[in-house]
């Protein structure tokens, strides 16, 4: 008994011994971890999935461990800035093959390198950048995108609206999109003189990216310029923000759902400006005082790491009226608008290198002006659908590739006056019902490419892209070419061309005053830009450029338009933005520009009505306190070219006289000039909510800047009409976060 | 015969627990020790071993709540590290890493005071690398080490990490270094009041005492800065923070006046 139990224990024993041997059946896994150049890795995390087997490599890239696996093994090397490796690898006991594993950089390096030329966004990587802040608390900007996007270089300041005029191009000639819709009419009080600001709350912005010239083949149907902005995405924290100043009320809102996956957001504002006026005076000007509100609210669903679905609406309502001077006498403008955008957006990445972005969206926009004879009620409805992708095939090719479909339909209903100069009630009126119904399909594709030709400071930028008009039948391919070198870390060089193509405005293809077979118009654009980063937050830019137009609208006597206009604009614009005595922040951005068109009504090649000369904007904001800030902006410009009136022709018939012009744009305004302070008090009430206060005090010189001229019933004297801001207005307000 | 089936049981649990330990337990153990000395030595290497623990821990079990976030920790932790020495781009990918484990923890769990305390101070670290974020990420730090306070009022590192908020918010946006002062002794006191324990979650004691000292050394009390960074040393002789710097600092400072 004894000496069984004996043999059971040693058999149990050898048992054992034995299962515990095979359990041990030990493989060494071994090699190096290498990147593309071969430089060896260290400290990557190298081991077996599903295993608890592993080690980190050492600092010439060597590892070594030893593993019970055996068979088909999934092997991982992983580092932070490199792309995860998994490579399925057959161990066998018996080779000790050592494994070499090569690590591919993460592709976020590559953007780092590549400056385009004429851009600048919120992005780090887009060179000269304006955040969110430098808008908010630009002096005079009245925290307005467009506003704030005036005091960069490229941009001329024909007058005290909102919209861009681009190196020298109609405001029409600049697209605007926000989160792939497009927008034809993001302004509030639009008027002959173009809307005042934006109605796109900045609260709802997350970032933009604005070019003013070269840009990439992604955008079509612009010839000058590019507006690109992103709303916010899920919030992460609940907050709510309330602003009250003369000029109007805010409210502000951001709300989580779900931590990370589902969030809302909502912007409201009214404006008003009731309290200015009677503040500053001038309300006597008004028979209507301008008022506005908007409204925004979006959805935003993160349905998995990578995917995300915003849903944006937005709203906004306008109304003003004027009294305008008129040769004699004084009548009344009145505009009323309504502009409403919706917007479904998906963004998602696809097989690990892919990013997805697409858009269906809806825009109505609904105006009516009234002024003596005319009365026009104008709509343009627009359903688009776009779609993005970016593969990034490795760290230095990119290839970018997309396309998009929109139906646009602009209606024009009413009278307007037969003869320009008469606008009187009693005037000669003629009904206009005419419309611009067209479908538009564009795509493109484009490369991205650094570290050519093994030069790591050698980028290039090249695209294609093809539209097609229906039913107009317009087609066209825009190549567009970008190369850049960087000279050093800090120093960047940019050489850039491209042909931008545009249908000309829609009234044009009006059959009864236009010609429904117009051509598009056509542009060129060479570039050559340099960029120093002085240091983190300092940096210059110059850059010279030249446009060349061509196939412009130009009056014609039997087709009411050809396409023989053309033009040309060239410049240089340039930047610095930083610290000053590392104590003020702030840019001085000048531009020079020389610009001439032969195109609508003109006669000859003239100086175009965009031709501002020099522009100069300083920005300088000084903390006086850490809760203290005063900041400045002045702006210096060119007069705006005008027609000139040189004497008038009685018309016994309708009682009134003619005007005869000068030559075109043969006469300048005075020069523009305007310097806006703002005083900026942050602070905190009840230990819990953050206020700011603020008081800002536009064009405090008091300089009569204008608008234009208004004349006298026989054109023999003139006077001008004051600008939005042609007297000193003051503003203040508050606005607290909770 | 007894003592034999004894030794034959130890033999067979012994086998069995040499094959079938539990090593996502194991991994964390080894990576916990590495990172207390990457705390204590401040040591980059250490850090990157102790995130290759955590790292392994995860690939097998995706959701292991304690690699995910000492994996979160120790990439906020490199992160300081790269801080330091200005290199931006590895900054910025270890505070990616860190927020995309931390938001993923909220998203399985949304009143967890130690990841939301944690995500807040990782928002504050970037308003210090770049003080332009202040209005967003200070912003966010301020709210989510706020909303770990009303969850867990006396964790000991949800305190110290209100007060590492309240000793880099500016004042005007609610800062204070005499509040400051008061979540760092409390966060000290819970700290001495409590066992420690091997593998949960115990960072926090050595830098609410640094803390504490800085915050006295702000506050123009060098004695007690110089005491408080003292206590640290002798429960931690190699504390390298306060030995090599926050130490000799307030020495000369006071040798100085």
């Amino acid at each position: 008994m004894k000496l069984l139990s004996l043999y059971i224990f040693k058999f149990i024993l050898l048992l054992l011994l034995f299962l515990s041997a095979t359990c041990f059946a030990q493989t060494e896994v071994n090699g190096k971890v290498t990147d593309e150049e071969g430089k060896p890795l260290a400290y990557v995390n190298v081991y077996i999935l599903d295993s608890f087997d592993g080690s980190m490599s050492s600092k010439d890239g060597s590892f070594s461990f030893i593993t019970s696996q055996n068979g088909e093994i999934e092997l991982v090397a992983s580092i932070i800035g490199y792309e995860k490796l998994q490579n399925s690898i057959l161990l066998d006991t018996l080779s000790h093959n050592p494994i070499h594993l090569l690590l591919e950089s993460s592709a976020i390096i590559t953007k780092d390198v590549i400056v385009t030329a004429s851009s600048y966004g919120t992005a780090e990587d887009n060179g000269v950048v304006m955040t969110s802040m430098d808008i908010i608390t630009t002096p005079g900007g009245a925290a307005d995108i467009f506003q704030s996007l005036k005091t960069l270089p490229g941009i001329t300041q024909v007058s005290e609206s909102a919209e861009l005029y681009v190196r020298g191009g109609d405001p029409n000639e600049t697209i605007i999109i926000l989160d792939q819709a497009s927008l034809y009419h993001p302004f509030s009080y639009e008027s002959a003189y173009g809307g005042l600001f934006s109605n796109i709350n900045t609260e709802s912005i997350k970032g933009m990216y604005f070019s003013s010239g070269g840009f990439s083949t992604k955008y079509g149907n612009a010839l000058s310029g590019v507006l690109d902005l992103e709303t916010k995405n899920e919030p992460d924290i609940q907050r709510f923000l309330i602003g009250l100043s003369l000029a109007s009320v805010d409210i502000s809102g951001q709300i989580p759902i779900s931590y990370s996956k589902l969030g809302f957001r909502f912007n409201g504002r009214q404006s008003y400006t009731k309290p200015i006026f009677w503040f500053n005076g001038g309300m006597d000007d008004f028979t209507v005082l301008p008022v506005s509100s908007d409204a925004n609210a979006s959805l935003i669903y993160k349905y998995s790491k990578t995917g995300r679905i915003k849903i944006f609406g937005s709203a906004a309502k306008d109304k003003q009226g004027v009294h305008v001077q008129l040769p004699g006498y004084t009548d009344e403008f009145n505009g009323t608008s309504i502009n409403n955008i919706f917007n479904f957006q998906l963004t998602d990445i696809l097989f690990f290198n892919t990013v997805i972005k697409t858009s269906l969206s809806k825009t109505y926009y609904d105006s009516n002006w009234k002024l003596g004879i005319l009365d026009i009620n104008r709509k343009d409805n627009g359903l688009k659908f776009r779609g993005d992708t970016e593969t990034i095939l490795s760290s230095s090719f990119k290839l970018l590739i997309g396309g998009e479909w929109e139906y646009r339909d602009v209606l024009y209903k009413g009278s307007i006056p037969v003869n320009e100069f008469d606008m009187r009630m009693e005037g000669e009126g003629e009904i206009i019902n005419a419309g611009f119904a067209v479908t538009r399909i564009g795509s493109y594709a484009e490369v991205e490419l650094s570290n050519l030709l093994n030069f790591q400071s050698l980028f290039i930028i090249s695209g294609m892209r093809v539209d097609i008009i229906s039913p107009l039948g317009l087609k066209w391919i825009d190549p567009r070419f970008n190369i850049g070198y960087k000279i050093n870390k800090d120093l960047t060089f940019n050489l850039g061309w491209g042909i931008f193509h545009q249908h000309p405005d829609p009234r044009l293809y009006f059959s009864s005053d236009g010609n429904p077979n117009l051509d598009a118009m056509k542009a060129t654009h060479y570039i050559a830009s340099l960029d120093y980063k002085i240091n983190n937050i300092s940096s210059v830019r110059i850059e010279g450029y030249h446009k060349e137009y061509g196939n412009l609208p130009l009056e014609d006597e039997l087709l009411n338009y050809n396409n023989n206009g053309y033009g040309f604009a060239q410049g240089i614009d340039f930047m610095v933005k930083g610290d000053l005595f590392g104590i003020i922040d702030g840019w001085i951005s000048y531009g020079f520009i020389n610009t001439k068109r032969k195109w609508m009504d003109f006669e000859e090649l003239s100086p175009s009505s965009f031709d501002i000369t020099h522009n100069l904007t300083v920005i300088a904001k000084y903390n006086i306190t850490q809760s203290f800030q005063i900041g400045l902006n002045y702006k210096y410009a060119t007069g705006r070219p005008f027609t000139p009136v040189v004497n008038a022709n009685y018309i016994p018939e309708l009682g009134i006289y003619e005007p005869n012009y000068g030559k075109d744009n043969s006469d300048r305004h005075p020069t523009y000039q305007r310097l806006d302070i703002r005083f900026t008090y942050l602070s905190q009430l009840f230990n819990n909510y953050f206020t700011v206060f603020y008081v800002e005090a536009l064009n405090i010189l008091d300089i009569n800047n204008i608008f234009g001229y208004s004349y006298n019933r026989d054109y023999s004297r003139r006077s001008k009409v004051d600008s939005y801001f042609g007297r000193r207005t003051i503003v203040f307000g508050l606005q607290i976060t909770i | 015969m007894k003592r034999r089936i004894l030794v034959i049981a130890l033999l067979v649990l012994s086998a069995v627990s040499l094959n079938f330990a539990q090593p996502i337990d194991e991994l964390i153990g080894e990576g916990n020790k590495l990172l207390y000395k990457a705390d204590v030595e401040f040591d980059l290497t250490s850090y990157i071993k102790a995130r290759g623990m955590f790292e392994r821990a995860i690939a097998s079990d995706k959701e292991d709540y304690l690699a995910n976030y000492f994996l979160a920790y120790t990439d906020y932790k490199i992160a300081v590290y790269y801080m330091q020495k200005k290199e931006k781009q590895q900054f910025q990918n270890y505070i990616d890493s860190a927020t995309e484990i931390l938001k993923s923890l909220i998203n399985n769990n949304e009143s967890d005071a130690e990841v939301i305390s944690l995500l807040g101070t990782v928002y504050g670290i970037q308003v210090e690398m770049k003080p332009s974020l202040g209005p967003s990420k200070g912003a966010q730090n301020v709210a989510l080490t706020s909303e770990a306070m009303e969850i867990s009022p006396n964790n000991p590192r949800v305190l110290l990490q209100k007060g590492i908020s309240k000793f880099n918010t500016p004042e005007f946006f609610g800062g204070s270094k005499d509040e400051a002062l008061n979540y760092f002794k409390k966060s000290i006191s819970i700290f001495e009041s409590t066992e420690k324990s091997v593998s949960k979650i115990n960072w926090g004691y050595l830098d609410a005492l640094a803390w504490l000292g800085r915050t006295y050394a702000k506050l123009g009390d060098y004695e007690a800065a110089i005491s408080t960074y003292k206590k640290a040393l002798q429960n931690e002789p190699e504390f390298s923070w306060v030995k090599n710097s926050l130490l000799p600092a307030v020495e000369e400072k006071l040798t100085s006046q």
